[in-house]
C-alpha cells in the first residue's frame, strides 16, 4: 500500500471517523482504522462493533492494499504534523511510515484480517432527506436525550414514520422535545418507529456536508445513513419508546409570552448564583412581569431579576434546573418563546411563537419541587415590597 | 492551626437509659435485646449494662449464651422511640459547643471543637463541661476522647469506659499510640491480625516502626492505610451531617421458616414499614436489596437497581418479591429476611415525567401513613402482610 495526500485533507477525514473508536475495549482491533487505498481512492472504516462508518477521500495512490492502523495514534500525529503533502506506505507488512519531507513516523498495524467484518442486513424502509432537514430534525432534539443506562431507550432519539408525518422525539424524563415534519412523502402507511443511538447522530452530524442528500435505509434491527462520501451503519437501540403522547399536557390553561433572547440572557446570569447541585431557578409570574431568582445557600449569594412578560393569569411561582431550561430556549428558533403553564408540579409546554413551515417544534420541561417555606415566605415578602 | 476533635460515647447508651427510667433496676444486670425466652430465645444482645458485663455479657452475644451466663438479669426489649428521643437531647448538646458535629450513631459523635475551645477554655475544659451537661440534663455518663484526630479521640474514649476522660495532647499521638494492642486500630480485625503476627506485630508501636513499602507489601493497600494511622496520620474531617446512604429493615424469625407464602407475607409487611419509614425521612431509592439468612447461617444479599426511585411499598414489594423468587434456598428454611432500599436521590427532587406515578404516594400508603401517625405503628396491617409475624427481634 502506499499513497500520498495533502495533511489537512487526511486529518479532516479522522476528525470525522475517530468518534466511532470506542473509548475503551479489550479488543486490541477495534482501537484501529481499516484503511484501503484503491487506484485514487482512500477508505478509511472504524467501528464499535454496534457501529461503523466508512468515509472516503481522493489520494495519489500508487499501490493498492489494505491495513488496520490504530487510530488514536494516528489521528495525533497527523494533527500535530505541518500542513505539507505526506505520503504513506505500508512497510515489512506489519507497519505502516508517514514520511514528510523532513522525517518519518511508523506505526505498528494490527492484522488486518482480525478487523471486524460488518454484515449489512436486508434494509425494508427507504426514505431520502436534504441533509439541512437531518441536521435541523437531530440538533433540536439531541440535546434532551438521557445518559442513563438503565433507561437504554431513553438514550437514543426516537425516529417515527407516520404516513405522512416524520418525526423526532427525545427525552430523559426531564425534559422532552418533539419535532414534527408534516406533509412528508413517507415510505410507510402504518406508523413505525426506531431508537437510534445518539453516539450514531453525531457521527452522522460530522460526516454530513451541507448540501448533501441523506439516504436512510432501515431494516429490522439496524440503520444505514448513505452520504456522499461517507456511510454510516448502525444497530438500533431495542426496547420501547415510552408513550410520550401521554405526558404532554393538554390542561396547561396560563399562558406565558417573553422575549427569548432577554429570557436566555437573564437565565445565564442569574443561574450564576444558584446551587451548583440543584442548579434551580424560580420564576414568579405576574400578568406584566416574570422576575427570576436563585440563590445558593452554601456560598450566601442570592440573584434577582425582573423582565417584562404577559402572563394570562394572575400570579405563580415554579421552580427549574436552570441548565435544562436553558437548553430548551437555545433550540427556540424566532423572537419570542411561548410558554404554557398548570402549576407548579406539572411540565411546561415550550415552543417558538412562530413555527417553520410544515414543521411543528415543542418541548417540554419538568419542574423541580419547591419547598413550602420558601413558597410562604417568597409569597408574603412580595406583598411587603 | 492545629485540630481538635472530641470523640463521645455514651456509657452502655439503651441498657443506661432503661436504668435512668426504671429507679429499680439500678445497680443491676441489665440486657437490652431479643426475649430470651428462658434461655430459648434466638435473637442477640443489643446492649447491656456494666454489671452484666461483669457475667461476660457483651453486645451481639446471641440471647440465649448471655442467658447462661445470667439468668437472674433483667431482660428487656429494647424501646427504639425512646433511645432517639434521648439521642436528640444528647445531639442538641454536642450542637451547643460546635456546629460540627458528625453524628456516628444514636450514642456516638465527633465533634470538631478546634474554632470553638477557646469560648470554655481548654480542649480539655470543654470536654469536662460536656461531660456535666449531658450528666445534668439527661442523667447520663459518657466518656470522652480528646485528640488531633477522629481515629486517635475515638480510641481515647474507649481507654478509660465508663465516665472517663483521655486527653492525647497535640505531639504525643504515636506515643500514646505504640504500646496498645494491634487490634485496636480500625478495620484490623481477625484475619489481619494473624498476618501482622507472622511479621513480628503486637502492638500499634511495632507496625508504626516499620518502613511502609514493607507493609504495603504484606498486606496490600490496606496496609499503607494502617501505618499512617499507627504514624498517628488521620486527616479524615468531621462531617456535619452524613445523609443515610440506606434504609433497611428485616427480622429474625422464632423458628425458620420454610413456607413461600409466609415469606413473602412477612417481607410484604417489612416493605410497608419500610416504604413508612422512607416516606417520614423524605427518601426515595432506585436500588431494592434483599437479605436473607438460613438456617445454617449462611447470609446472601441481592439487590436490583430500578430505572426510577421508589417510595411506594407497592413497587418496592414487587422488586423485592421477584429477588425472593429467584433466589435459590437449596431447600433450606429462612432464619432472617430483610428488605432494603438505597441509592437515595436528591430529595429535592427534579420531576420526572414518566414516573409521576411512583413520585406521587400510592393512596393506600398515604392511608395507612395517616392512621399510623394518629393511632400508632401497629394499628393498621395489609391483609397480605399475614397477622403479625413471629420474630425474635427487630
Amino acid at each position: 500500500m502506499k499513497f500520498s495526500v495533502a495533511k489537512s485533507e487526511l486529518y479532516n477525514s479522522l476528525h470525522k471517523i475517530i468518534g466511532v473508536v470506542p473509548q475503551k475495549t479489550t479488543i486490541a482491533v477495534l482501537n484501529c482504522l481499516l484503511m484501503e487505498v484503491e487506484n485514487n481512492q482512500l477508505n478509511l472504516t472504524g467501528t464499535d462493533l454496534e457501529i461503523s462508518v466508512t468515509t472516503s477521500l481522493p489520494v495519489e495512490g500508487s499501490e493498492n492494499g489494505i491495513m488496520a492502523v490504530p487510530a488514536r495514534l494516528l489521528a495525533d500525529i497527523v494533527k500535530e504534523l505541518p500542513d505539507v503533502p505526506l505520503t504513506l506506505y505500508s512497510h515489512e507488512g506489519n507497519k505502516l511510515v508517514i514520511e514528510t519531507e523532513k522525517g518519518e513516523y511508523k506505526i505498528a498495524t494490527q492484522p488486518k484480517e482480525d478487523f471486524p467484518k460488518i454484515n449489512v442486513e436486508e434494509s425494508v424502509l427507504t426514505l431520502d432527506l436534504s441533509s439541512d432537514k437531518v441536521i435541523h430534525l437531530i440538533n433540536k432534539t439531541i440535546f434532551a436525550v438521557s445518559a442513563d443506562e438503565l433507561r437504554p431507550a431513553l438514550t437514543g432519539i426516537n425516529m417515527e414514520l407516520l404516513p405522512d408525518e416524520l418525526r423526532f422525539v427525545a427525552t430523559d424524563g426531564h425534559r422532552l422535545s418533539k419535532i414534527v415534519f408534516s406533509n412528508f412523502d413517507s415510505p410507510v402507511k402504518e406508523k413505525r418507529n426506531f431508537i437510534i443511538p445518539t453516539k450514531t447522530l453525531n457521527l452522522l452530524l460530522r460526516n454530513v456536508e451541507n448540501d448533501d442528500r441523506v439516504n436512510i435505509q432501515i431494516g429490522e434491527d439496524h440503520i444505514v445513513f448513505q452520504l456522499q462520501t461517507a456511510t454510516i451503519y448502525s444497530k438500533l437501540i431495542n426496547g420501547a419508546y415510552p408513550n410520550y403522547e401521554r405526558v404532554i399536557p393538554t390542561d396547561n390553561d396560563k399562558r406565558l409570552v417573553v422575549n427569548r433572547d432577554l429570557l436566555l440572557a437573564t437565565l445565564r446570569r442569574v443561574s450564576i448564583f444558584s446551587s451548583s447541585l440543584t442548579r434551580q431557578v424560580r420564576l414568579v409570574i405576574t400578568p406584566n412581569e416574570l422576575t427570576i431568582r436563585s440563590e445558593d445557600i452554601e456560598f450566601g449569594a442570592e440573584a434577582k431579576e425582573m423582565i417584562p412578560a404577559s402572563f394570562s393569569a394572575e400570579w405563580m411561582q415554579i421552580g427549574y434546573n436552570s441548565n435544562y431550561f436553558i437548553d430548551i430556549l437555545r433550540h427556540v428558533d424566532g423572537e419570542e418563546v411561548i410558554i404554557e403553564l398548570k402549576d407548579s408540579m406539572s411540565a411546561a409546554v415550550m415552543f417558538p411563537s412562530e413555527q417553520q413551515e410544515k414543521e411543528e417544534h415543542l418541548m417540554l420541561l419538568m419542574p423541580i419541587r419547591i419547598n413550602e417555606e420558601s413558597y410562604e415566605g417568597e409569597s408574603s415578602s412580595e406583598e411587603n415590597e | 492551626m492545629q485540630r481538635v476533635v472530641l470523640h463521645i460515647d455514651m456509657d452502655a447508651f439503651f441498657a443506661a437509659v432503661e436504668q435512668l427510667d426504671h429507679p429499680e433496676m439500678r445497680g443491676k444486670p441489665v440486657v437490652v435485646g431479643a426475649d430470651p425466652k428462658g434461655g430459648q430465645g434466638r435473637g442477640v444482645v443489643s446492649t447491656c449494662s456494666y454489671e452484666a458485663r461483669r457475667f461476660g455479657i457483651h453486645s451481639a452475644m446471641p440471647i440465649s449464651r448471655a442467658w447462661k451466663l445470667c439468668p437472674t438479669a433483667i431482660y428487656v426489649r429494647p424501646r427504639g422511640e425512646r433511645y432517639s428521643q434521648v439521642s436528640h437531647q444528647i445531639m442538641k448538646i454536642f450542637l451547643s459547643f460546635t456546629p460540627q458535629v458528625e453524628p456516628v450513631s444514636i450514642d456516638e459523635a465527633f465533634l470538631d471543637i478546634t474554632l470553638t475551645a477557646k469560648f470554655f477554655g481548654t480542649a480539655e475544659n470543654t470536654a469536662k463541661l460536656l461531660k456535666e451537661r449531658i450528666k445534668r440534663e439527661t442523667g447520663l455518663t459518657a466518656s470522652v476522647g480528646v485528640a488531633s484526630s477522629k481515629f486517635i479521640a475515638k480510641i481515647a474514649s474507649d481507654l478509660k469506659k465508663p465516665d472517663g476522660l483521655v486527653v492525647v495532647e497535640a505531639g504525643c499521638e504515636k506515643e500514646f499510640l505504640a504500646p496498645l494492642e494491634i487490634s485496636r486500630l480500625w478495620g484490623v480485625g481477625p484475619k489481619t491480625v494473624p498476618v501482622m503476627n507472622r511479621h513480628g506485630i503486637f502492638k500499634i508501636g511495632d507496625l508504626a516502626g516499620k518502613k511502609p513499602d514493607q507493609v504495603m507489601h504484606w498486606l496490600g493497600e490496606h496496609g499503607l492505610h494502617f501505618w499512617r494511622l499507627a504514624n498517628g496520620i488521620d486527616d479524615r474531617v468531621v462531617e456535619e451531617r452524613s445523609e443515610a446512604k440506606s434504609m433497611s429493615k428485616e427480622v429474625t424469625f422464632a423458628s425458620d421458616l420454610s413456607d413461600q407464602q409466609e415469606l413473602l407475607a412477612t417481607l410484604r409487611s417489612l416493605c410497608d414499614e419500610l416504604a413508612h419509614d422512607l416516606r417520614q425521612q423524605h427518601y426515595r431509592g432506585r436500588t431494592v436489596g434483599l437479605k436473607i439468612r438460613l438456617a445454617d447461617f449462611s447470609t446472601f444479599t441481592r439487590s436490583h437497581t430500578l430505572s426510577h426511585a421508589v417510595v411506594n411499598s407497592n413497587e418496592i414489594y414487587s422488586t423485592a418479591s421477584e429477588l425472593l423468587h429467584e433466589f435459590d434456598r437449596r431447600e433450606q428454611a429462612v432464619r432472617l429476611i430483610g428488605v432494603a432500599v438505597s441509592h437515595f436521590d436528591d430529595p429535592q427532587a427534579q420531576l420526572d415525567l414518566f414516573s409521576d406515578d411512583s413520585a406521587a404516594v400510592d393512596p393506600i400508603d398515604r392511608l395507612m401513613d395517616n392512621v399510623k401517625k394518629k393511632f400508632g405503628d401497629q394499628a393498621i396491617r395489609r391483609a397480605s402482610a399475614g397477622s403479625k409475624p413471629r420474630r425474635s427481634s427487630d
